[in-house]
């Protein structure tokens, strides 16, 4: 099966910057893929690229099995891009908007009119459909420039920070929405800085940081990979530097410190290991009380993986 | 596209939207969608609304009072209504619309709208049509909302039906001249305050305009037989022609500033820029031909002088263009070698662009002069006139030729060797060029005042083309020695510096021929 996105080392420099660095990755049908990194890291640079709006230097990417560099037209066909900064024309209503770029994808007739219909009752802008896009709030904007996104049927969706600025419910609402386009079989790239937010919704992850592809995979999996450097609490109820002495001295523990009443260490193990260490101590008489290893989020993978370079 | 079956497998999808499609919501589809759109947002919006209302009151106004203020004595009282009403509709055809596509441009780069029209899969052909369109329907909206009382002023008496339409169609034609030419103008740049004084400049361009215009159609209304006389058909299908040229390139123009850098955004120039060069050349032979029977000769070698310095216009643009072809165009051009050589002044970049301008000064030289050698006049029915008309075209066409080379390669060619092959380059490149004609004509102006020359001081020197061509074969012989010492070692001198741009721009084509096509699909 063709990939929905096949990036192959494009690079693109803007006079002495390099702001993507020979990235490559892939994505398939129906996969979410979050894609972080800090600011100036090359996220909207490689979005625009994969969407034709630039050209890469080197390289090329693949939409569907289709070059942006030999055929942008075609590719602009079978994506669609929800920029992080998006105009809306003014004196305008909901459905005049999306009739219009209907209209610009060459839909017709009875096809623009299904068409119109379905993507707004996806979006749910059936009830806005005649309000004037200036009197949108926010969050039903983002739904309108989704909502236009949609009308070519696109096989890959690029969403350039489609959550900032909006409040709490449209947040999860926007979740819900792209958590639904991947059930279609639609490939997602989604970039955003609310880290959790993408955990919940997206399959993938890649990260990027000054131009270069750090690293790409499943979500539980570079978080188990991120688990395996867990930074564990234990409170102890006999001597906390007896306690410290023992941890010290178990395999897979590293930097273990005392912290008030609580020991502290990073444990490099897996979780039968962990099990083993608690077992041990137990055995040891340390007398355990709480023993909890910090939850793994994709913060943690984020961090682990940049290294907070700036260019 | 049909896409409704996957979209239809969205969450939520029903049979919303299943109406019958009349036969005009079926034409409508075939509509340009970016008319449709302008058209709804000036029936929502309040600009175009007020603008029109308030015109038809005021004119209504203007009107009665011209009404009231009437003599006895006036016996063709319709031409002091028309003057009165065609005011306001070359105000509105001529200064409302253009404006109002100007700013329907800009507003594309100041609502962040355009980056989504691109992705939408319009081409910037479609683009810019849509807003042609929608210039077009508002003229033509405004002429309807003006035709009574123009029906008025020819009720009134006075005024020639043949004159009136005339005057109308031409109006109607400078609306659309000047609104492509505006939306040009408004993409030249997303710099919304560059942008504000283009439109300061705009405005009072096109408010000159608005009272030449009501001037010249007061002139033929009071003085109709001026239509009657077979200069004015013969002159006007031919100022016709250039100008619809020239509309035609501001638009390929326009299309190719709204095309992504690295699109081919200078082949279409190209190829305009040749098909025009031999319509005009058609125009001087036909003009040729008109003077040899004794009609005016005014216009005989105009066109070829027109043609040399509008190409000398556009050149500046091509020669100072990046000079690689870039990673889509590169593998357009043609594998077989022969091929590739013969259309590479037709390719983007800047050794190219000088090879193209060289070409067609070759072309328009040779043509002019093969057609005054075709309308040379038997030796029995030679007359002085003829054979001066002939070697005066010679002179100015050649004459012309060395000015573009001086205009364009000389600059350019000085300056590549300095500024860097940056976009803010090649735009300092391009003022530099366009302001060189005045260089050339001021700088010896001002030595002349150093040095106490009458003749320099008065600009009675080789770099004012005007006074070395002046149209006569006397003028050109005043400055013979400047024109043998000074132009043509110049002119060379910038072929010369011109050349390894020329040579670079062969080898990368050859280059671009043997590389390997980018495949289309990974499939």
């Amino acid at each position: 099966m063709t990939s929905a996105l096949e990036i192959r080392g494009i690079t693109k420099q803007f006079g002495p910057t390099k702001a993507v660095d020979s990235v490559s990755f892939s994505l398939e049908p129906g996969e979410i893929c979050g894609f972080i990194g800090p600011n100036g890291a090359g996220k909207t640079t490689t979005m625009r690229i994969i969407s034709t709006l630039e050209l890469p230097d080197s390289g090329d990417v693949f939409v569907d099995g289709v070059s942006v560099l030999a055929a942008a037209r075609e590719v602009r066909s079978r994506l669609g891009f929800m920029p992080d900064s998006y105009g809306a024309y003014g004196a305008t209503t909901v459905t005049e908007y999306l009739d219009f770029f209907a209209r610009a994808h060459g839909l017709r007739g009875r096809v623009r009119s299904q068409t119109l219909a379905s993507v707004m009752d996806f979006t749910s802008l059936h009830p806005l459909a005649g309000k004037h896009i200036d009197a949108l709030s926010k969050g039903m904007k983002q739904r309108l420039c989704l909502a236009k996104t949609l009308l070519n049927d696109p096989k890959l969706l690029i969403l350039d920070e489609p959550a900032a600025g909006l409040d709490p419910r449209a947040r999860v609402e926007l979740r819900e929405l792209v958590s639904a386009l991947g059930d279609t079989g639609k490939a997602v790239l989604l970039s955003s800085h609310i880290l959790t937010e993408l955990a919940e919704v997206c399959d993938s992850v890649a990260v990027i940081e000054a131009g270069r592809l750090q690293a790409k995979g499943r979500v539980d999996e570079m978080m188990r990979a991120t688990r395996a450097q867990a930074e564990v609490t234990c409170r102890v109820l006999s001597d906390p530097a007896a306690g410290l002495r023992a941890i010290a001295e178990m395999p897979h523990v590293l930097g273990a410190r005392l912290q008030g009443e609580a020991i502290v260490f990073a444990f490099a193990g897996s979780d039968a290991d962990r099990a083993s260490l608690l077992a041990e101590l137990v055995r040891r008489g340390v007398q355990p009380v709480d023993f909890a290893a910090r939850v793994t989020n994709l913060e943690d993978v984020f961090l682990s993986v940049t290294k907070g370079t700036l260019q | 596209m049909t896409n409704s079956a996957s979209i239809e497998s969205l969450p939520g999808s029903d049979a919303h939207g299943e109406r019958p499609h009349g036969i005009f919501e079926r034409l409508g589809d075939w509509l340009n969608p970016v008319l449709v759109k302008e058209v709804r947002q000036a029936q929502r919006g309040r600009v175009f609304t007020v603008a029109l209302v308030a015109t038809v009151l005021i004119t209504l106004l203007s009107c009665v009072i011209m009404a009231l203020d009437l003599s006895d004595s006036n016996t063709q009282p319709g031409r002091s209504f028309f003057t009165v009403v065609y005011v306001f509709v070359c105000g509105a055809m001529m200064l409302v619309v253009p404006f109002q596509a100007f700013s329907s441009m800009g507003s594309e780069w100041d609502d962040h709208t355009y980056e989504m029209l691109v992705l939408s899969n319009l081409k910037p052909r479609q683009i810019v049509m849509g807003k042609l369109l929608a210039a077009v329907v508002q003229s033509a909206l405004l002429l309807a909302v003006f035709l009574p009382f123009l029906a008025t002023a020819f009720l009134l008496r006075g005024v020639d039906m043949l004159v009136l339409g005339v005057v109308l169609a031409l109006t109607a034609y400078a609306s659309v001249w000047l609104s492509t030419f505006s939306i040009m103008l408004s993409a030249v740049t997303r710099n919304r305050l560059l942008r504000v004084l283009l439109m300061v400049m705009l405005g009072g361009g096109l408010a000159s305009l608005v009272s030449g215009a009501a001037a010249l159609a007061q002139e033929f209304i009071n003085r109709p037989d001026q239509m009657a006389d077979t200069e004015f058909w013969i002159a006007l299908p031919q100022i016709l022609v250039v100008f619809t040229l020239l509309g035609v390139l501001a638009f390929v123009i326009t299309c190719n500033l709204l095309a992504h850098e690295e699109e081919n955004r200078s082949s279409n120039v190209r190829i305009l820029g040749s098909v025009a060069i031999f319509a005009l050349l058609a125009l001087v032979a036909l003009n040729v031909g008109l003077a040899t029977v004794g009609l005016p000769r005014e216009g005989v070698f105009g066109f070829s002088v027109v043609g040399i310095f509008a190409l000398t216009a556009v050149s500046v643009f091509l020669c100072s263009e990046p000079e690689r072809l870039g990673r889509r165009v590169g593998p357009t051009v043609p594998r077989r070698p022969w091929l590739a050589f013969l259309t590479l002044p037709w390719y983007p970049g800047g050794g190219r662009g000088a090879a193209y301008l060289l070409l067609h000064l070759a072309v328009l030289v040779a043509g002019g002069f093969a057609i005054a050698l075709f309308a040379e006049p038997p030796s029995y029915a030679r007359t002085p006139a003829s054979s001066s008309l002939n070697s005066e075209g010679g002179a100015v066409l050649l004459l012309s030729a060395v000015y573009a080379v001086l205009y364009t390669l000389v600059p350019i060619g000085i300056l590549a060797m300095f500024t860097r092959n940056t976009s803010g380059g090649r735009k300092f490149m391009r003022t530099i060029a366009f302001f060189s004609p005045f260089l050339y004509v001021l700088v010896p102006a001002i030595f002349g005042l150093v040095v106490g020359s009458y003749e320099l001081r008065s600009t009675r020197h080789v770099g004012n083309p005007v006074r070395t061509m002046a149209g006569s074969v006397s003028a050109f012989e005043d400055h013979r020695d400047g024109v043998f010492f000074i132009l043509l070692p110049l002119a060379l001198f910038g072929i010369v510096l011109a050349l390894p741009k020329i040579l670079r721009a062969v080898r990368e084509t050859a280059t671009a021929r043997q590389a390997v096509p980018v495949e289309r699909s990974d499939r």
